[in-house]
């Protein structure tokens, strides 16, 4: 900006008095507006992603899932709508894309936080996701539902606090019975911390559940886990007993930011550590554990750390609710930055997958391991971007297996395994 | 005639300048990061990175703006990791608000930010608040997590 005046005061060099002072004034009103300009936006710096359509390339984070029937479900997120297609499981060919048919309201979508869908037998929709608010760092868990994949209840929020205060990181499971629960980050119990005069470090992990009736539906609020990491994702999912079960970053003692798991199974709720790794940070990793577990009720859990005693990803299992965990097994290499595993575990094979940076290059990595977790094949790329990437997402049915892999602003890839 | 028009001019943007600072970041880039540490050679200096989607970085800015406020010539850099266009507004917004703008701030351009991490420290994977140290001989050294204002003082002013 001063450089452009500049170089037009050089240009009245040899002009008259009144001339150059006339082009003064001129470049002199023009800073003015120039300033005023970057006071309220550097347009003229904004470039890239100029994305105003609502095809799925355009959409930071995409959530799949796939149906009872076997079909593949996407859903994302552009401009304060909701989208959604489909396709038969194995088929790169989808539906048109439908946008859902609610209000426009602000959706989280980028990076660990994103909407979520769930499609149960009798192919009707469950949508969650978080609407942030105006206060910075507030939002409220919202839930749609449509029973005929057109028409949409109004909208619910399913947090019971009333405050304006964070709930996000939402997750969201739907049974057999049609029990919809739903967990997410919570900091309510921050806010009543500070009412009376207390500290409380992270948030909360609360969960809801209700069922649809007479195409409505309510949820109570239950606080399962205090003190949480505040910005990484969770993961949810059933055991084979069908019992709920969470995977979280916990904060332990003084900022150690290790992994905790928890399964709702009708005892004492006792949440159990499964990582050891002591990284101790007062800030925001950006990065939750992934969890799945097999029909023999093994859990297998992923994640990244960058402790005293662990730097990396990291993959282990455990046989009993995570009271005892296998040694931990590297995952990928740290100096490339490993980061961002996915697990899934079905029969004996466990599938891994990660992303790595060299410098130049996006990489999808991927390992699997044929005797339950025991050892693993060599790893191998899957598939490269040099453009900026989304998480991957291992979408599992039984022995069938893709994955998902959002290239932003390019192309949403579905690579079978 | 040239000489008078360029001094009347340096006069009379001087307090244009100061009335109206530059709140819009800039691009980081490689050679920016040279240059930065071409313009610190040296002196300790600390570049700190931060996002609107790291709470515990709001704090760390709030003890940016009150050293800045108390020392005018503190060498702290900001760098904004959120490398996506649509929040730039927002960043603009929170400079503003906070009291940052005399602090030299940059951002991350749309799609870069892991490639950026990597140029600065490829160890360095992502965490919020990061702040790397600078010493006199040119040396970085990475922290992950917030940093206390006492601490980023002590540091930077001492001799």
């Amino acid at each position: 900006m001063n450089n452009n005046i500049t170089n037009g005061v050089n240009t009245t060099s040899t002009a008259s008095t009144s001339k150059a002072l006339l082009i003064l004034a001129l470049a002199l009103l023009s800073l003015l507006s120039l300033a005023s300009a970057a006071m309220k936006m550097p347009e003229h710096k904004v470039k890239g992603n100029n994305c105003t359509s609502a095809v799925i390339t355009c959409a930071n984070t995409v959530t799949t899932t796939v149906a009872p029937d076997g079909h593949l479900w996407r859903l994302w997120s552009v401009q304060n709508s909701l989208y959604l297609d489909k396709s038969s499981y194995m088929s790169k060919s989808f539906s048109l894309a439908k946008r859902v048919n609610i209000a426009a309201e602000k959706i989280s979508s980028r990076g660990e936080n994103r909407p979520k869908i769930a499609i149960d037998k009798h192919n009707a929709i469950y949508l969650s996701w978080a609407q942030p608010l105006e206060k910075r760092f507030s939002a409220v868990i919202r839930f749609t539902y449509s029973a005929d994949g057109e028409n949409f209840i109004p909208v619910k929020t399913v947090n019971n606090d009333g405050l304006v205060t964070g709930h996000s990181f939402n997750e969201m499971l739907v049974d057999d019975s049609g029990l919809v629960s739903l967990i997410w980050l919570d900091r309510r119990q921050a806010v009543y911390a500070k009412t009376r005069g207390e500290d409380y470090n992270g948030s909360a992990i609360y969960l809801a559940q209700g069922k649809i009736k007479n195409n409505d539906i309510n949820f109570d609020n239950k606080k399962l886990v205090d003190t949480t990491c505040v910005c990484c994702r969770l993961a949810f999912t059933q055991n084979s007993h069908s019992e709920l079960t969470l995977a979280w970053r916990h904060i332990f003692g003084d900022n150690i930011r290790d992994h905790a798991l928890l399964t709702l199974n009708g005892e004492q709720v006792k949440q159990q550590r499964f990582s050891r790794d002591m990284w101790q940070i007062n800030g925001c990793p950006h990065q939750g554990p992934s969890l799945s577990i097999d029909q023999t009720n093994r859990y297998h859990l992923a994640w990244f750390n960058q402790g005293e005693q662990g730097k990396g990803v990291f993959y282990g299992y455990s046989d009993d609710l995570g009271s005892q965990m296998s040694v931990k097994q590297s995952v990928g290499n740290n100096l490339n930055q490993a980061a961002h595993p996915d697990v899934y575990a079905f029969d004996n094979q466990v599938d891994i997958v990660w992303l790595e940076f060299d410098g130049q290059t996006h990489q999808l990595w991927h390992k699997v391991s044929q005797d339950n977790g025991k050892s693993f094949q060599k790893a191998q790329i899957l598939s490269e971007s040099l453009t900026k990437v989304d998480r991957p997402f291992i979408i599992g049915q039984g022995n069938k297996r893709l994955i998902s892999w959002q290239i932003i602003s390019n192309e949403h890839r579905l690579i079978q395994l | 005639m040239k000489n008078s028009i360029t001094s009347f001019l340096v006069t009379a943007l001087l307090p244009i300048s100061f009335v109206f600072p530059v709140a819009a970041s800039d691009v980081f880039s490689a050679p920016v990061l040279q240059q930065l540490q071409q313009q610190h050679e040296n002196k300790r200096w600390l570049l700190l990175m931060w996002s609107l989607d790291c709470p515990p970085c709001f704090k760390e800015l709030a003890a940016v703006a009150k050293l800045k406020s108390d020392n005018p010539d503190i060498p702290i850099v900001l760098v904004n990791t959120d490398d996506d266009s649509s929040m730039t507004q927002e960043r603009e917004q929170v400079i503003s608000s906070m009291d940052l703008t005399g602090v030299p701030s940059y951002y991350f351009p749309e799609q870069q930010s892991t490639a950026l991490r990597y140029v600065i420290d490829p160890k360095w994977h992502g965490e919020l608040p990061r702040s790397f140290f600078y010493t006199k001989a040119g040396q970085q050294k990475g922290h992950s997590g917030l940093l206390k204002g006492e601490q980023i003082k002590t540091w930077l002013l001492e001799k």
